[in-house]
């Protein structure tokens, strides 16, 4: 050891301990780097999570509710038993849903609860094209249009004045770009005619003024053409005004089922009934403010400002209500969706939480027994412990293939349209999925309990198998019932292998029979799928609202699950 | 006594490094350390012994502020190095255990090469500024470790690699890498074989020419054989603290006593 | 008698026996001395509910399934081969090589097959629902069969010919003596269980041994599920796989730049040159695959083990507190919640950032990527955490008892130490990415046809889980197309890619943890 050496190492500092050098300042500053970093990691996970419920919650819980209009529905005898006299069900069952249910009673019962309510139909909708009329012809500048549409009557007749007026400016402008100047002088002055014809004298003295030399872009600028034959458009709306436009407002979800109340009973015909019927999906869009109404982009797919005139009628005169859609929880799923639920795929998760439950519950346990405490240390049971291991990280859609196959195959062998989109099916798979997650979950659960309690039962001459089910196994039940909620609750989330075997099908789940009656045998949907099916619907308001909706409730599910696992985790939990 | 090795005492004692007054140390409820005032001197060995959990340990890292890391630990009291305030809310806990180096229990070099554990100290707090620089603090380090010969072949090998004592060895060639005032050591050779012990206890014996060093251990015959001060402690309280010499030959205490004779502990 | 003796009446029937066999064993157990008995009397009973029951449960399930099997094969075998519905009309006859002909019969005679089960299905539904009885089904004439059945609402896919009604009206009659006997036996078997095991009932009798053998039986039949599952899913991967391999060509499967699937029946290459006119080229789809799982990788490690870091070594209890369970539920989201929000929230948004010329379409490489980045931080985070405190404590406090910062101590030490099972954490994580489904269907991209690579990140791409699901989902051909083959060798490659990854990963945390313990 020399002292050249030692001297190297020990540099004298003899530094206060109160003040911080400038190195260590920037130690901590480069520190305080990484924990900001940490920080805002965190922050933007949390964030995102945040971001992630707030879009379900603030679409799903409004999408809950439907706006309904109150009407009074009248089983008009005009319709319903046009003969007169006595009326047969086989009569009521032949009448056609659409012309006689759909237009017959629900529409012209809208139109009398409309009037009946204080609301004239045609003034409604005249008057709010007649304003869009009014708009465009104001804002192009041309006064007194108001009067000009007052003069000519009718609706129809001031658009078919104004719609002229108009022509008459095209020609013009074709002819002011065209070479020959006296036609083009004599069109301009035809034009300005018409104009002054209609009432528009300012008007008619611009294009009057318009130089042959300034072509038919100065007649452009003035944008008369535009505005004449954008309120001549508008004005010939109300007359197109039908009960088609005023059916497509509401949606007659109970057609069906009021053809079969007459049948039971055709006394009820020509009786009134108040009840409430659907809007069109499309219009609550408008009703909830995500459409202003206002232009091509923010009008409801469909729909015109005459159809929404009536809408706000409507609201005004308290006949749209908004109600908590309750057979959202009932219904099967449709295409539309002011009457699509979720009932079906409800059961359909349930059944097959069921058959999780018990096959996998039965068959994970037994296996976690054998493994931890019968097996002997050899290569099969090295070999299963790698095969759970990894079927634990298999993808999910690995065991839909393993479904898909097993279903083909049936399906060769006889027997796989009866087992196709099944709750049995969609179970069996799940289990298969959840039986490494249980098997995992029971095993940490049987080796948490002390070995000194085996000891002890087969102290007193216990058989191995008595020690396991009366001492081990009551010991480890709460690890393993949670081990179990957790898997049941990852299950029930899980789509992709469902997709697969069947389970989407848009049509033909309805609510599904008892287990014991074979409703474990019929077409069934689950929570994922119809969430899936939800998010493929053309409707937008489907796609992000009820979509949502679903997932509220498959995520308070799931939820509840976690709930009762942790409640049960911290109610059972045994330090040895 | 007399078949212990008797270690030169010339030391100079008069120079305090450390000095402790009535402190107090709270695990959450627990009060683990009772009103301890002990003044440490500079370029001695002091020994801390004692029962287990009677909070020798506790007390050796709050001489560098070790207990800041747990969340639920309370140091009261003053303690003072060269005069100033070690628990002053200025002092950076960071530069303290620069000047305050310690050693661990259980040999815990880091899984990196045996010149990156060394270089790691010096590194950090800036202590080289060229390779040659850092490379000879590393020598030298190794060297004041006695571990130099046995490893200078083998610097980019892991230092995991090695045995138990030179792992012990290279913890401390880590410790005085970055040029400490207090080299504290807590049990040092509890986890080594007799021969490494030996080792480490010459070493001790070395480092005290540069170093005020603190030694926890629970060993008595070791404490008699590097110390020249020690420290009894029981139960949370300091019982006695006197020269190495007097505690074990002249004990004032009865508890002193029984434990040196073996019949507490 | 067949209508009333099916297998639900049978289970209750056994159910009822077992219950009856455990007291009349126990009981009959119990009138004998204690002292000299080697079981005690429940177990008697117990053996006697396991003689009853379980050889007639097994045999119930097997009978199920054989007599769907045999079923089949009765249909199958009472076909006539000159019966007009499964031939070939000889005009088409003389355009076929053999092995066209013999593919195309075998394609009609399963549709044949199919559309007779249909029809049966139909007919029962038709019996049940009261419309007719047994006799009058078997005099009914093909012509009126489907307005008949239609009538009732009973679903009726193919037209009926004379030949399908007759073949049908045979597998019924045929069915119909299968589903009698299955339960007979079944209660023979119950009884003869159940007379035995009573009979069997005596002081020397060693229940416990016999029933516990049972027991432990089953135990290990159950631990074999395991096997079994990924057996099966060997299976059900390779064999389509192999087949579509022969067909296809291997290399032009792993080569090829297109996806293009075209429906070609297997062994009909419908395409000029005897090619198939579908293209199922692998290229794409693993290039949107990786594409994605990147993009979600970068998202997730950084976040994730910045996450874990910030949560191990400086956040404080009550953070910890209430970012770990957020960040479970964030891991408890189904997928397919994920997917819905890149589809309605982020896409639009990211789209209204980079704007409409980069990012044509709301579904691109990002919009996935970003989502499934998101889904995995708590996974890579809670990985890392479980490794980060796998670090031995005496490591943190080597590093600071040197007077290293927190930070240093993180950086310097700790994660070069857990280095390995970061490592590990990480390809796990690609593993879920590259085998995530939903996500990557609703927000990637649904082309059916690609060409090529798409290199833009904000443009749709497939993946070979889109893919898959695309196939598959609604009314699924069988193994008759070769496009349902190539998706099974596109899960054949997908399983093995993860499988792969996993036990990487399982190596390296492995490996790790030897290094501490």
């Amino acid at each position: 050891m020399s002292d050249a050496n030692l001297s190297g190492a020990t540099p004298i500092r003899k530094s206060s301990l109160l003040e911080q050098s400038a190195l260590t300042r920037k130690r901590h500053r480069t520190g305080t780097v990484l924990r900001w970093l940490g920080l805002g990691a965190i922050s933007l996970v949390m964030f995102f999570l945040a971001v992630l419920l707030w879009s379900i919650v603030s679409r799903g819980v409004p999408a809950l509710f439907q706006y309904q209009a109150q009407i009074e529905l009248y089983y008009d005898p005009a319709f319903l038993n046009p003969n007169g006299g006595e009326v047969t069900p086989e009569e009521i069952g032949g009448i056609n849903l659409r012309t006689g249910f759909e237009r017959g009673i629900f529409t012209s019962s809208l139109r009398r609860t409309l009037e009946n309510a204080g609301i004239d139909i045609e003034a409604t909708v005249a008057s709010r094209w007649t304003a869009e009329a009014l708009t465009a012809l104001n804002g192009a500048g041309l006064a007194n249009a108001e009067a000009v549409i007052e003069a000519a009557g009718s609706s129809a007749d001031a658009a078919q004045r104004l719609g002229q007026a108009g022509s008459a400016l095209r020609a013009a402008g074709a002819a002011l770009d065209a070479d020959d100047a006296e036609a083009a002088l004599a069109a301009r002055d035809t034009a300005a005619q018409a104009l002054a014809d209609l009432g528009f004298d300012e008007a008619a003295s611009v294009v009057a003024g318009i130089a042959i030399a300034d072509g038919a872009a100065a007649l452009t600028a003035t944008g008369y053409q535009q505005a004449l034959l954008d309120a001549a458009g508008a004005l010939r709306q109300p007359a197109q005004f039908d009960d088609a436009a005023l059916s497509a407002l509401i949606y007659a979800t109970n057609r069906r089922d009021v053809r079969d109340r007459l049948v039971e009973n055709p006394d009820l015909i020509g009786t009134t009934d108040a009840t409430g019927v659907p809007i069109d999906i499309s219009v609550t869009r408008y009703l909830s403010g995500e459409l202003s109404g206002v232009g091509t982009a923010q009008m409801p797919p469909g729909f015109d400002i005459g159809q929404l005139a009536l809408v706000d009628a409507m609201q005004e005169a308290g006949l749209i209500s908004n109600a908590f859609r309750w057979h959202f929880f009932t219904n099967p799923y449709s295409q539309s969706g002011e009457i699509a639920g979720i009932g079906p795929a409800l059961m359909g998760s349930a059944y097959m939480m069921l058959v999780v439950l018990v096959f996998s519950l039965v068959f994970g346990v037994a296996a976690s027994i054998y493994l931890e405490e019968f097996a002997p240390k050899n290569r099969l049971t090295d070999f299963i412990e790698i095969n759970i291991a990894n079927l634990a990280a298999v993808p999910s859609i690995v065991f839909g293939i393993l479904g898909a196959a097993i279903l083909f195959t049936l399906m060769d062998l006889g027997f796989g349209n009866s087992i196709r989109g099944t709750a049995l099916l969609g179970g069996i798979v799940l289990s298969l999925m959840t039986l490494p997650t249980i098997v995992i979950a029971t095993r940490s659960a049987l080796k948490a309990v002390p070995p000194s309690i085996a000891d002890a039962a087969l102290g007193v001459g216990a058989s191995k198998v008595q020690m396991v089910f009366h001492h081990k196994l009551p010991l480890a039940a709460p690890g393993i019932l949670t081990g179990t909620i957790i898997g049941i609750a990852q299950a029930l989330g899980e789509t992709a292998p469902l997709l697969l075997i069947g389970l989407s099908v848009s049509t033909g789940a309805a609510l599904l029979s008892s287990p014991f009656a074979g409703g474990l045998l019929e077409q069934a949907q689950s929570m994922p799928t119809v969430v899936y099916l939800f998010a493929q619907n053309q409707d937008a308001p489907v796609r992000e609202g009820l979509a949502q909706s679903a997932i509220l409730v498959m995520l308070v599910l799931l939820f509840a699950l976690n709930i009762l696992a942790i409640i049960l985790r911290r109610k059972f939990e045994r330090r040895w | 006594m007399d078949d212990l090795r008797r270690i030169e005492r010339t030391a100079d004692m008069n120079d305090t490094k450390i000095s402790a007054k009535g402190v107090q140390v709270f695990y959450g409820e627990t009060h683990a350390i009772k009103d301890v005032s002990v003044e440490i001197g500079d370029k001695t060995v002091t020994a801390f012994i004692g029962p287990s959990g009677c909070g020798k340990s506790t007390f050796l890292r709050c001489l560098n502020r070790m207990n800041d890391t747990i969340d639920i630990c309370r140091v009261q009291g003053s303690i003072t190095m060269d005069g100033q305030d070690i628990y002053d809310p200025r002092v950076d806990p960071v530069q303290l255990r620069a000047k305050v180096g310690m050693v661990f229990q259980k040999p815990n070099p880091f899984p990196k090469s045996i010149y990156d554990n060394v270089a790691y100290g010096p590194k950090i707090h800036g202590l080289a500024r060229t390779k040659a620089d850092l490379d000879g603090i590393v020598e030298a380090s190794l060297r004041r470790a006695a571990l130099w010969n046995e490893v200078k072949d083998r610097l980019e090998s892991p230092g995991t690699g090695l045995s138990g004592g030179q792992q012990q060895r290279l913890c401390i060639a880590r410790a005085v890498a970055t040029a400490p005032e207090v080299l504290l050591m807590d049990e040092p050779c509890s986890a080594l074989d007799p021969i490494a012990t030996a080792q480490i206890e010459e070493l001790i014996d070395e480092l005290r020419q540069q170093f005020s060093v603190v030694i926890v251990t629970h060993s008595m015959q070791q404490a008699a054989r590097v110390s020249q001060k020690t420290a009894f402690f029981h139960l949370g309280h300091l019982v006695e603290f006197n020269d190495t010499d007097q505690i074990f030959t002249n004990p004032q205490d009865t508890r002193t006593e029984s434990y040196i004779t073996g019949r507490i502990g | 008698m067949g209508a009333f003796l099916n297998f639900p009446v049978v289970l209750l029937v056994i159910i009822l026996v077992s219950v009856a066999g455990y007291l009349l064993g126990s009981r009959r157990a119990s009138a004998i001395d204690p002292r000299t008995m080697h079981s005690r009397p429940h177990q008697h009973g117990w053996h006697v509910v396991f003689a009853a029951a379980a050889p007639a449960v097994l045999f119930m399930m097997l009978w199920v399934f054989g007599a769907g099997i045999a079923s089949n094969i009765y249909a199958n075998a009472i076909i006539p081969d000159d019966l007009p519905d499964v031939q070939v009309t000889s005009q088409q006859r003389e355009s076929l090589t053999e092995r066209e002909l013999e593919v195309r019969e075998e394609v009609l005679r399963t549709q044949f097959v199919a559309g007779v089960r249909g029809l049966a299905v139909a007919i029962d539904g038709y019996i049940a629902n009261g419309n007719a009885t047994e006799a009058e089904v078997d005099g009914w004439s093909a012509d009126s069969v489907q307005d008949r059945l239609r009538a009732d609402g009973q679903v009726v896919g193919s037209a009926v010919t004379p030949g399908m009604l007759r073949v049908v009206q045979d597998m019924r009659q045929f069915n119909g003596r299968v589903a009698t006997i299955g339960p007979v036996i079944a209660l023979v078997l119950t009884f003869a269980g159940f007379l035995v095991a009573l009979r069997l009932v005596s002081a020397e009798f060693r229940a416990r041994i016999v029933v516990e053998r049972w027991i432990v039986g089953f135990l290990i039949f159950a631990s074999t599920m395991a096997i079994l599952t990924t057996m099966a899913i060997l299976a059900a991967l390779t064999l389509p796989s192999i087949n579509f391999f022969r067909e296809y060509g291997f290399f032009n499967f792993l080569f090829g730049m297109a996806w293009a699937p075209a429906g070609d029946v297997v062994g009909i290459p419908e395409g000029r040159n005897g090619e198939y006119e579908s293209v199922l080229g692998f290229v794409p789809l693993i290039w949107g695959t990786i594409y994605i799982s990147v993009v979600a990788l970068l998202v997730a490690v950084p976040l994730g083990l910045l996450a874990a870091v910030y949560l191990s070594e400086f956040a404080s209890r009550r953070t910890r507190s209430w970012v770990k369970p957020a960040l479970e539920i964030l891991a408890g989201v189904p997928t397919i919640v994920y997917g819905i929000f890149a589809l309605i929230t982020i896409g639009p948004f990211l789209q209204a950032v980079v704007g409409a010329t980069v990012m044509p379409n709301t579904v691109s490489v990002m919009t996935a990527g970003v989502v499934m980045g998101m889904m995995l931080v708590p996974f890579v985070s809670s990985l890392s955490d479980d490794v980060i405190n796998a670090v031995p404590q005496a490591m943190r406090d080597g590093s600071l008892g040197l007077g290293a910062t927190q930070a240093e101590t993180v950086t310097k030490v700790i994660l070069p130490a857990a280095l390995p099972g970061i490592v590990g954490a990480v390809v796990l994580a690609a593993s879920r990415a590259i085998g995530e489904t939903m996500i990557v269907v609703l927000a990637a991209g649904a082309l059916s046809n690609v060409q090529g690579i798409e290199p833009n990140p904000f443009g749709a791409v497939v993946t070979v889980t889109t893919r898959i699901v695309a196939v598959l989902t609604g009314e699924g051909s069988g193994f008759d197309s070769i496009d349902v083959l190539a998706v099974f060798a596109l899960a054949f490659t997908l399983f093995f890619i993860t499988l792969a990854l996993n036990l990487l990963a399982q190596r390296m945390v492995a490996k790790y943890r030897e290094q501490y313990d």
